[in-house]
């Protein structure tokens, strides 16, 4: 039983990771990661069901809290990137290489 | 579950700094435009605060909050060169914040932040702890790196950094579930004694774990596979803040990464050993091979931190207290030469922390000559000659190495060094023989940046020619 749900948080792991590689919205990346975070946690919750021990999910809660407050952070980025370029397309941002 | 008092009394310097902190934002909002200097000034006086309370009570050892935070050498010794950095970086902010009119409390404040959660990395055993002082101490850096709001590329910088960075920590989070299934705790010394009577399974996806936290911490210290946002961050980042970055989170991440490995992977060294090899030798060929064609002063010792970062995983690699003894001793020379060197850059550069570029040092090693003796020194440091500090840090790491018999990794080690001096003396050549610079250079013509440089020049050389103090400090503090 305990692999379904393993499967299911792997995969939201790997549908967080895919978007934050393909797409090119700063927003969409946002939550991208964000996913890929909660599904990170989702596996600690469930590890914590699994062996019937509560500290798993404390955890989770700590890594909520700071997934929330690194969201803050890029959004706080976002508005940054707006104010300069308009957009939030990360192609636009492309300076630094040289 | 209470604490006692003892608790406390082991976080004290992290309390003295966020009772800092907390007191620059609050005073901030009353102080004129005038009078923003001030600011400066509480953050140097917390730093020196909290740096006398860690060499009061360093050496005692005390675990504090159920095993979740520890005090010991180790640790204390990585707060040392923390705060060091710190106080070192502020004081080079002072006429750059002005300079770049950004001089704000909010700069103070989350670069003292950081450094709480830095130093709450070097002292814990706890994989979700380490997960938490990751997350904090970078969500400052994301910051601090896009503090010039009015530059594209700064904002560039703190977007990649920022994508990147959090891509890295989940992979940490990741690691840590897997961890925490497979022992049922995320304490460093229950997993050891988990692996010790483990299974072939458990141990296999005890490694698969292990590769997913490498990549949390790879990602901070800059190693090979995971290098690719240090150039752009460190070209991106006001100066000061590039200098900080280069140091502080690397001593505390290496610090971690040696517990993780030491204590809690243990009985897996053969396993550890052989993936970090390789990153070793990837990340030191590639900093030091990219790094040839660098025009930028920043993005170079961007490649050249990488470079320095792999150096300092060969001594990990050796897997001896020598080699452990010998990254942190390093790290404390390294603060010195980058500190100096990034001080330089500073110096040179024009308003919007511009032309920073390597053409822009040509004779000034005539028109201040003080200053461009210095950075000789620290280029001759960061390329390995003696009699500098980046001379005997390398030699005992390379010991290390030979000590645990891998002969190849310490011969790549110093052919690498070989090629790295091609573009650190490239840097003195400019400074001496290339003529003048065309364009007059506009200096930030700065008291305190000027005393840096000093600083820095005399601390390579103390180190480099007097080490016996500061390298028993560094290999006795090791207590893993």
């Amino acid at each position: 039983m305990i692999v379904y749900y393993m499967i299911v948080a792997v995969l939201l792991f790997a549908i967080g990771a895919t978007g934050v590689m393909i797409r090119r919205n700063f927003i969409i990346v946002l939550m991208s990661l964000e996913i890929m975070l909660n599904g990170a946690g989702m596996l600690l919750i469930i590890m914590a069901y699994y062996l019937g021990n509560i500290s798993g999910q404390v955890m989770f809660i700590f890594v909520a809290a700071v997934a929330a407050s690194e969201t803050a952070i890029g959004l706080a980025i976002a508005v940054m990137m707006y104010k300069r370029k308009g957009s939030l397309d990360i192609n636009n941002f492309s300076m630094l290489k040289k | 579950m209470l604490y006692s008092m003892n608790d406390f009394m082991a976080i004290i310097p992290e309390i003295i700094l966020a009772v800092f902190a907390i007191a620059i934002l609050l005073i901030d909002l009353w102080l004129p435009k005038k009078l923003k200097g001030f600011n400066g000034i509480l953050a140097l006086l917390g730093v020196a605060t909290s740096l006398a309370s860690v060499i009061m009570t360093y050496g005692t050892n005390q675990s504090a909050f159920n095993n979740m935070f520890v005090m010991d050498a180790s640790g204390s010794f990585a707060s040392i060169i923390i705060l060091l950095t710190t106080f070192v970086v502020i004081v080079m902010s002072f006429d750059f914040l002005k300079r770049e009119d950004i001089n704000v409390g909010e700069y103070y404040e989350i670069l003292l932040f950081s450094v709480i959660a830095m130093q709450v990395l070097a002292s814990t055993y706890n994989l979700i702890t380490m997960f938490i002082a990751v997350e904090t101490l970078s969500l400052g850096m994301y910051v601090l790196t896009g503090f010039l709001r009015d530059k594209d590329e700064s904002v560039e910088g703190a977007m990649k950094y920022y994508i990147l960075g959090s891509f890295a920590s989940s992979f940490l989070v990741l690691g840590i579930g897997l961890m925490y299934g497979l022992f049922g705790s995320v304490d460093l010394n229950v997993i050891k004694s988990g692996l010790m009577q483990a299974d072939s399974f458990h141990i296999w996806i005890s490694i698969f774990a292990f590769l997913m936290i490498f990549v949390g911490f790879g990602f901070k210290v800059a190693a090979f596979p995971f290098h690719s946002w240090t150039p752009d961050v460190y070209a991106a980042a006001p100066t000061p803040i590039s200098a900080f970055m280069s140091i502080a989170p690397k001593v505390a991440s290496f610090l971690a990464l040696m517990r993780f490995l030491v204590v809690g992977l243990g009985p897996i060294e053969i396993e550890w050993t052989k993936v970090l090899w390789v990153v070793a030798v990837l990340t030191m060929t590639f900093g030091n091979t990219v790094a040839l064609w660098q025009k930028d002063l920043k993005r170079l010792l961007g490649y050249s931190s990488i470079a320095h970062a792999g150096y300092m995983l060969v001594g990990i690699t050796a897997a001896n207290a020598l080699g452990y003894g010998a990254v942190m001793f390093y790290l404390f020379g390294y603060l010195f030469m980058n500190l100096g060197a990034f001080a330089v850059i500073e110096f040179i550069s024009s308003k919007g922390d511009r032309n920073t570029e390597i053409s822009h040092l040509k004779g000034f090693g005539y028109k201040y000559p003080i200053l461009g003796a210095a950075m000789l020194i620290f280029m001759f440091s960061l390329a390995g000659v003696p009699p500098t500090a980046g001379f005997i840090g390398k030699y005992y790491l390379f010991s290390a190495a030979v000590k645990s018999q891998l002969y190849y990794l310490a011969l790549i080690g110093v052919v690498n060094s070989a090629i790295s001096a091609y573009f650190y003396l490239n840097i003195v050549v400019t400074m001496y023989m290339k003529g003048e610079s065309e364009e007059s250079i506009n200096v930030l013509n700065s008291f305190p940046l000027k005393a840096v440089v000093i600083f820095g020049a005399i601390g390579v050389l103390y180190v480099g020619i007097l080490p016996n103090s500061f390298l028993n400090i560094a290999l006795h503090s090791i207590g893993f």
